[in-house]
């Protein structure tokens, strides 16, 4: 009797799954980066504009959409002028009258495009634009402010946003959403001092824990929060020093599927830098404080002895040890002797005194 | 028998694709419209491929194509391999993918070796770039902005009055109308349905008049198509549609660029009939029929008409399409009549099944309804509900009408409720998170959604295996015995030493294994000749005509 079941319930090897691969929609969350000051910098520095940028990006998602007719994308702004992180598309109050959105994007567009394409980048275009036109007034007033030197980014915000845009799709009941798989792609400028570290860690976690990769196209510095968040999340991260060829990025490293995630080797680096910023001044720092209580990382003692982030108070005692000016010790004599290696032995332990806490 | 069913529906549109000339791939590969909706059929990595190498100007290494591909075990045989070759191998078939041999010098040794490179086909390469970034021009001319557009919840109901018609008309059902003779001849000439005499003289090709038509019976073939979802028997006709055409000489490269085109077409926008080649006019009026089309007819004082897309045709090329039946439309439409509530609810599977095999279907549509009697003992029917059950005997009988196993679960789990989904979405991630908490990497990998309880796909596979148990032996069939003698004596002697297999007592015949017919004959020719009745006649094999053919030994319970 086994032996006749066997042949009939035995499933050949990779067919079936991988038909649910083919046929799997899926969700791709765009999150664009669009701080003026730093689109600025990169093209003065005459390697990309954003621009440029745009139109590799309509086309990979379009290239998305064309993969499956039931994927869909997203995408968010981080931005810090106007309201922060904003959904561009969908728009909310799209469903009901897409003639009109047609209409205006037949203006942006050219009308010999796939109906599907010509709408999703039409209305993207749109709201970008209106975007960018309200930018130079708000950014006139707050350098007006006197407080348009440091920005933070939003990043973190939109990531939230998009999870949350992504864990309603995957919610919904609507059965062409049905084991929708998503990811996000964030196309970051900006450096990491302007990420708000403990929200993006939030962020992160909590993408992990709904299993989405974060993958990163990082243009201008080198992130090391980024690094973290794709490798946390099994995403791919990429730096990209030359972005000439940016839609040869776009269209393949950074458009695994997710469907395609357990065949495809990940181009990603595999030595992540996995430091921490300290919470006060935002720099990312080898050897610093935690507070016991919260855990949160300092790279000098805040003048009130609290902890910034839970405000538990610190002992003041064990602060004033901490404070307490290491003693060097009278190697005078020696350093006569020994010349050449000593120095560098007194120098190396001042700095190790200076940052390890005095155990008690 | 067997093997011509199941072609049918694995004679899907890949296979038609894949066995076209190069040249009319070439053809093809010319319109944009044609490039995005072949893509879309290609597997997962088939696609990946496609863009890895769409925007590269020159060739590239295929062992660049390897290095992609991940192995998870090193002394297995890699099963993402297997899946990379089928890719690739669908890739070459519709010439997307060419092999070049570069003469390489090697950089160190200075070796000159050939390295195989792959080049996407450059037309493809054009038309497809043209598809994303919008730079063809070619439907510009499609749009004319003309007022009188016509509503798409009239164009629903339109395809699908004209689709449901047609599949009512194959389950035998009362319709006030006939589909078209055009419907009818495709049906017949497809083997979905056939007419009696075509027993004796299957010739589909010959036209035969509506009267003759009407009369049309469903086969095996029918039964099953009857269980696909409504965007495969679509592809199923069209594909059977293809091959007629091929048979009248039009030209396959305007027939399949016309269906693909309709998949990129608006709904509910009007196209003008002149964009279209004088054989593509022709089949205008074939997909009219199909309820593809709607065609509104020559309007006075317009010369130039327009044909409107329906939603049948503009999700062709999606893998799943906006309704899984066309019935589901219809309660749609008869929920949204009765209240704005269930609107929401609308548009999804309908079947709940339980282990106890019991089965309850929110439909009020008798298309779904006859489709489910085809498999289901059906108890009760609501107002929107019917109720049956997975019996033996219901499954049975569908078996002997041809459909299998297989497409029962399928169509049972494609239809399966959102709630069943739900339920067993969740429990896959338990399964899932509790194998990873204990490190049981193996069964991560062999744990697959279950929709339908475990228990009824078994049983129903049980019973199609009950039909199949046929067991062949190799042997001689011993008969014409001219007295009862003889017979009983060779017949005890073979019982004796067990190499009879099967035997009619009344007429006059038992089997004997291969093994065993030499030690009966020479039985046979002992006793026959120690008794020396009728003259010493010796048995032989050749004067007993045994027949050295297979006899198949049906199983009953």
């Amino acid at each position: 009797m086994d032996a006749i079941a066997d042949r009939v319930f035995a499933d050949t090897p990779g067919g079936p799954t991988n038909r649910i691969a083919d046929e799997t929609p899926s969700l791709l969350t765009v999150i664009l980066d669009v701080n003026p000051l730093e689109w600025k910098k990169l093209e003065d520095a005459g390697t990309i504009n954003l621009k440029k940028l745009l139109s590799s990006l309509l086309i990979m998602l379009n290239s998305h959409l064309a993969l499956n007719s039931s994927n869909q994308v997203a995408l968010y702004t981080a931005n810090s002028f106007s309201g922060g992180a904003k959904l561009i598309y969908p728009k909310i109050e799209d469903d009901s009258d897409t003639a009109t959105a047609k209409k205006q994007s037949n203006l942006m567009m050219s009308s010999g495009m796939y109906r599907q394409f010509r709408i999703i980048d039409g209305s993207i275009l749109d709201d970008l634009n209106s975007l960018l036109r309200s930018i130079p007034d708000k950014l006139r007033n707050l350098l007006n402010d006197g407080q348009g030197t440091h920005i933070k980014g939003t990043l973190s915000g939109a990531l939230s946003m998009a999870l949350s845009y992504i864990n309603k799709s995957q919610k919904s009941i609507d059965p062409q959403q049905l084991g929708l798989k998503s990811r996000i792609l964030i196309i970051s400028i900006s450096d990491d001092n302007t990420l708000p570290y403990i929200s993006i860690m939030n962020t992160i976690f909590a993408a992990q824990k709904m299993k989405i990769s974060v993958d990163v196209c990082k243009l201008g510095n080198n992130s090391t929060f980024l690094q973290q968040a794709s490798d946390a999340t099994n995403g791919v991260y990429i730096y990209i020093k030359q972005p000439e060829g940016l839609i040869q990025y776009l269209t393949t490293a950074l458009f695994i599927d997710p469907t395609l995630r357990p065949i495809i080797v990940l181009p990603t680096n595999t030595s992540i830098d996995f430091r921490a910023s300290c919470f006060i001044t935002n720099k990312v720092i080898d050897i610093g404080y935690v507070c016991s209580v919260c855990l949160c990382i300092l790279s000098v003692i805040p003048q009130d002895e609290k902890c910034p982030t839970c405000h538990s108070k610190f002992d003041h005692n064990l602060i004033t040890r901490l404070k307490r000016k290491p003693k060097v010790l009278p190697l005078v004599k020696k350093k006569r002797k020994l010349e050449g290696t000593n120095g560098a032995e007194v120098d190396s332990e001042v700095g190790s005194n200076m940052g390890t806490p005095v155990p008690n | 028998m067997e093997d011509q069913s199941s072609e049918l529906f694995k004679s899907t549109i890949n296979e038609y694709l894949d066995n076209l000339p190069e040249t009319v791939h070439t053809q093809l590969y010319k319109s944009p419209e044609t490039c995005l909706a072949i893509f879309r059929l290609l597997p997962s990595l088939a696609k990946f491929y496609i863009m890895l190498l769409l925007f590269q100007e020159t060739s590239i290494p295929y062992s660049d194509l390897n290095r992609w591909i991940k192995n998870p075990n090193m002394h297995h045989v890699n099963p993402n391999k297997i899946y990379q070759n089928e890719s690739i191998k669908r890739l070459k078939s519709l010439n997307l993918l060419k092999d070049i041999r570069k003469r390489v010098v090697h950089p160190q040794t200075g070796q000159k070796t050939e390295i195989p490179f792959v080049q996407l086909n450059p037309i493809f390469r054009t038309s497809f770039r043209n598809a994303l970034t919008g730079n063809s021009g070619k439907l510009s001319n499609l749009f004319d902005d003309e007022s009188d557009r016509i509503t798409i919840e009239f164009l629903d109901n339109y395809c699908l009055n004209k689709w449901e018609n047609i599949l009512h008309f194959m389950v035998g059902s009362e319709i006030k109308q006939l589909p078209s003779i055009g419907v009818l001849t495709l049906l017949r000439y497809s083997g979905l349905m056939e007419l009696p005499s075509d027993h004796y003289t299957p010739d589909g090709s010959k036209s035969l008049s509506i009267d003759t038509l009407s009369k049309l019976l469903i086969t095996q073939n029918g039964f099953q198509f009857l269980l696909q979802d409504i965007n495969s028997q679509i592809w199923t006709l069209l594909l059977q549609y293809l091959k007629m055409s091929e048979k009248l000489m039009m030209n396959p490269v305007d027939v399949l660029n016309f269906i693909f085109m309709l998949g990129s077409l608006e709904l509910g926008q009007g196209y003008p009939i002149t964009m279209l080649s004088n054989t593509q006019i022709i089949m205008l009026e074939d997909l009219v029929d199909y309820g593809l089309i709607y065609d509104p007819g020559e309007i006075e004082g317009n010369s130039n008409r327009n044909f409107y897309p329906t939603r049948l045709s503009t999700t062709l090329t999606s893998e799943s399409c906006n309704f899984k039946t066309a019935s589901t439309v219809i309660d749609q439409e008869i929920s949204n009549a009765n209240s704005e509530e269930t609107k929401n609810s609308s548009n999804q599977g309908s079947i709940i099944i339980e282990t106890n095999f019991k089965i309850y279907c929110y439909t009020s549509s008798p298309l779904q309804i006859a489709v489910l009697n085809l498999f289901i003992h059906m108890k009760a029917r609501f107002s929107n509900m019917v109720t049956g059950s997975l019996t033996r005997e219901s499954v049975r009988r569908a078996l002997m009408n041809g459909i299998t196993a297989d497409q029962i679960i399928n169509y049972l789990e494609s239809h399966a409720h959102p709630g069943m989904i739900k339920m067993a979405d969740e429990k896959l991630s338990k399964q899932l998170e509790y194998e990873q908490s204990i490190g049981n990497l193996n069964a991560v990998n062999e744990l697959k959604l279950e929709i339908l309880p475990p228990t009824v796909i078994d049983q129903v596979k049980l019973w199609q295996l009950e039909l199949d148990r046929i067991q062949t032996f190799k042997g001689y069939l011993y008969k014409d015995f001219t007295n009862d003698y003889e017979f009983e004596k060779l017949l005890n002697y073979g019982d004796e030493i067990g190499v009879i297999t099967w035997k009619d007592r009344l007429r006059r015949k038992f089997f004997v294994t291969l093994e065993g017919s030499s030690q009966l004959i020479d039985y046979a020719n002992r006793i026959l000749r120690k008794g020396g009745n009728s003259g010493g006649r010796s048995m032989t094999p050749s004067t007993q005509t045994p027949q050295p053919q297979p006899q198949p030994q049906p199983t009953t319970n």
